[in-house]
């Protein structure tokens, strides 16, 4: 009899126990806080100035460039905080270039962010036809070759370039194709808690001239003019972009 | 004999309440909204929140589109120069204004031009309300003023009831007017009836004959590099491009606009959606068949500093190269944007 007591005891503790360590800290907490990225578009720490002669690549290219246009998806301030599922990025519209997330409903009294993830390009789930929302912006970036299933770019990074006694010359990267997505991982110097009130802004840099060299370099008067459904050269930016995005400022306020 | 008298009183209180509330017309209430019919893999429509689309606002606008009241002499409308059998665009080089004035640009086609942002060739308006105005005052087009035309419309017997009926009051204003306008035209939508669409709602090549699916991949790959300007449902980016045509552009197009050489030549690009009846084409009517277009990519393309990048690589290959089989596959799929039933709906033909 006595052992039943203790047994039935124990259970109810147990259970207790268990409920109670499963328990958030905090029940529908809302902490009113303000975490923004901004993606900063560079040559090598040079501002996009449209149309203007004033870069040069690893291939030794004096290049302008005309347009830059990009997606980023799947981003997160790590290790639990969403802040997109994918974005539109423009270097003609500044915009474009901020993805924010304002006040969020957390099981915790702070949020914790450690690192900065994010996929550059569209993930593999959307990049479908019709993957994204119908808009005339997605549906303009719809990656076609020759077939309705291609998802859409995942860059276009267009221009001109100089060529000794000739007119100038257009390069047009274009990059995108399942699985040429890159998953970009940036750890922030610490961890930082967010309280309410309070506002984390992270500056990235987007290097463009970090995808046309290391580890391959690309020379644009030897790129092909289809370089949509060349997997070498899709392949080729996909590896020279994993670092082309670093973290250039955090600020917590 | 009291409890049946009081028993008929409430009926017939009851009847009078019913009769009396009993609408006299058919007519929609000035508020009844017009709801836009299209297919959700279209991009969805931002509507101005000041120009809601209502039953009555669009039959107004659709009137006045077709009257041609607005002009000096009561000889143009609208439809002179957008007519529905050739896809709310004009069949001549340039259309002829009052006096027989003729114009400097070939009429754009206003099919889906709801989607739109910009407008005229060279994007030098923002809203479709204030484009409405322009064609009015040009001298070269309908050559009248604002104040005579929202005289002319407030003094027709039919106009002051149709204006209370869109807008809650019979007085006529140019802002109501092109208003009205605005509103019908942003019914003028085609999609969902093309082999293109039946595509879009398949994604089965088997709706296409062998040319038109050969014409498909040219469009839609490097092939043909169409679909860099021409892609998505709309079969337009809705913006501004350079497509090869000259090489002096120097204070042309949207770039004469906005007031930056590095847009130059660029003009507005079309949608390829029912190509086929909107002959002539580009901002200057200056190819009149689809074969000419494509041999313009395909040989006649012209450098010049704004070209379209993907369109300046092709030039340095000597343009597209395509065997005569291929173009005749790239018509035949041009083709497959042709929605005949648009042409034929009653719901935008004159109503009078």
């Amino acid at each position: 009899m006595e052992k039943r007591i203790f047994y039935r005891t124990a259970l109810v503790i147990g259970i207790a126990l268990f409920i109670n360590g499963c328990k958030p800290e905090c029940d529908n907490c809302s902490v009113d806080a303000t975490t923004t990225l901004n993606i900063v578009p560079e040559i090598d720490g040079k501002a996009i100035e449209k149309g203007k002669f004033i870069y040069q690549n690893a291939a030794g290219n004096t290049f302008s460039i005309l347009n830059v246009e990009f997606y980023l998806s799947d981003v997160y301030a790590l290790p639990n905080l969403q802040l997109s599922t994918y974005q539109y990025m423009s270097s003609t519209n500044p915009a474009t270039l901020q993805i924010k997330r304002d006040a969020v409903r957390f099981s915790a009294s702070s949020i914790m962010v450690d690192t900065i993830a994010f996929v550059f390009g569209i993930a593999a789930n959307m990049n479908t036809h019709n993957g994204l929302d119908a808009t005339v912006v997605n549906q303009n970036m719809e990656w076609h070759d020759g077939t309705q299933d291609g998802g859409y770019h995942f860059l276009r990074f267009e221009g001109l370039y100089k060529v000794i006694d000739s007119t100038d010359k257009a390069y047009a990267i274009h990059f995108g194709r399942t699985p040429n997505q890159v998953l970009i991982k940036l750890p922030l110097d610490k961890r930082y808690e967010l309280t309410n009130n309070q506002s984390l802004t992270v500056d990235i840099a987007f290097n463009l001239a970090q995808l046309l060299r290391e580890p391959v370099t690309i020379d644009f008067s030897k790129l092909p003019i289809s370089i949509m459904s060349n997997d070498s050269i899709q392949q080729i930016i996909s590896k020279n972009a994993a670092d082309a995005f670093s973290i250039q400022h955090v600020m917590l306020q | 004999m009291k409890r049946l008298v009081i028993a008929v009183l409430v009926v017939v209180m009851w009847l009078s309440f019913f009769i009396g509330c009993k609408k006299t017309t058919d007519t929609p209430l000035a508020d009844t909204p017009y709801e836009l019919q299209y297919p959700d893999y279209l991009p969805r429509i931002v509507i101005p929140a000041d120009n809601p689309l209502t039953v009555n606002g669009v039959a107004l606008g659709r009137r006045l589109f077709y009257d041609p009241i607005f002009s000096q002499n009561n000889t143009i409308s609208c439809a002179s120069c957008h007519k529905i059998a050739n896809g709310f665009a004009d069949n001549v080089q340039f259309s002829k204004g009052v006096d027989v004035a003729v114009g400097i640009t070939n009429a754009s086609s206003l099919v889906n031009i709801a989607w739109y942002n910009r407008f005229f060739w060279d994007g030098r308006v923002t809203s479709l309300e204030e484009q409405v105005e322009e064609p009015i005052q040009n001298p070269i087009e309908m050559h009248e003023t604002l104040t005579n035309t929202v005289q002319k419309v407030q003094n027709h017997p039919d106009y002051p009831r149709l204006f209370k009926a869109a807008f809650g009051s019979d007085g006529v204003t140019i802002e109501r007017l092109t208003k009205a306008i605005a509103q019908f035209e942003r019914t003028i939508i085609s999609a969902g009836n093309s082999t293109f669409d039946k595509f879009e709602q398949t994604n089965n090549p088997g709706v296409f004959t062998k040319d038109e699916f050969e014409g498909y991949k040219i469009f839609f790959s490097e092939t043909g590099d169409c679909f860099h300007c021409h892609g998505g449902a709309l079969s337009t980016t809705t913006g501004f491009e350079n497509n090869g045509l000259n090489e002096n552009i120097t204070g042309t197009g949207y770039g004469k606009t906005v007031s930056k050489s590095d847009s130059d030549g660029m003009f507005r690009v079309p949608s390829l959606r029912n190509a086929v009846f909107s002959a002539p084409y580009m901002h200057d009517g200056r190819f009149n068949t689809l074969e000419e277009v494509i041999e313009h990519y395909n040989s006649g393309l012209k450098d010049s500093p704004t070209l379209h990048p993907k369109l300046k690589l092709k030039v340095e290959e000597g343009g597209l190269n395509l065997s005569e089989s291929q173009k005749n596959q790239l018509l035949a799929f041009l083709k497959t944007y042709t929605d005949t039933a648009f042409i034929n709906r009653t719901d935008l033909k004159k109503p009078f």
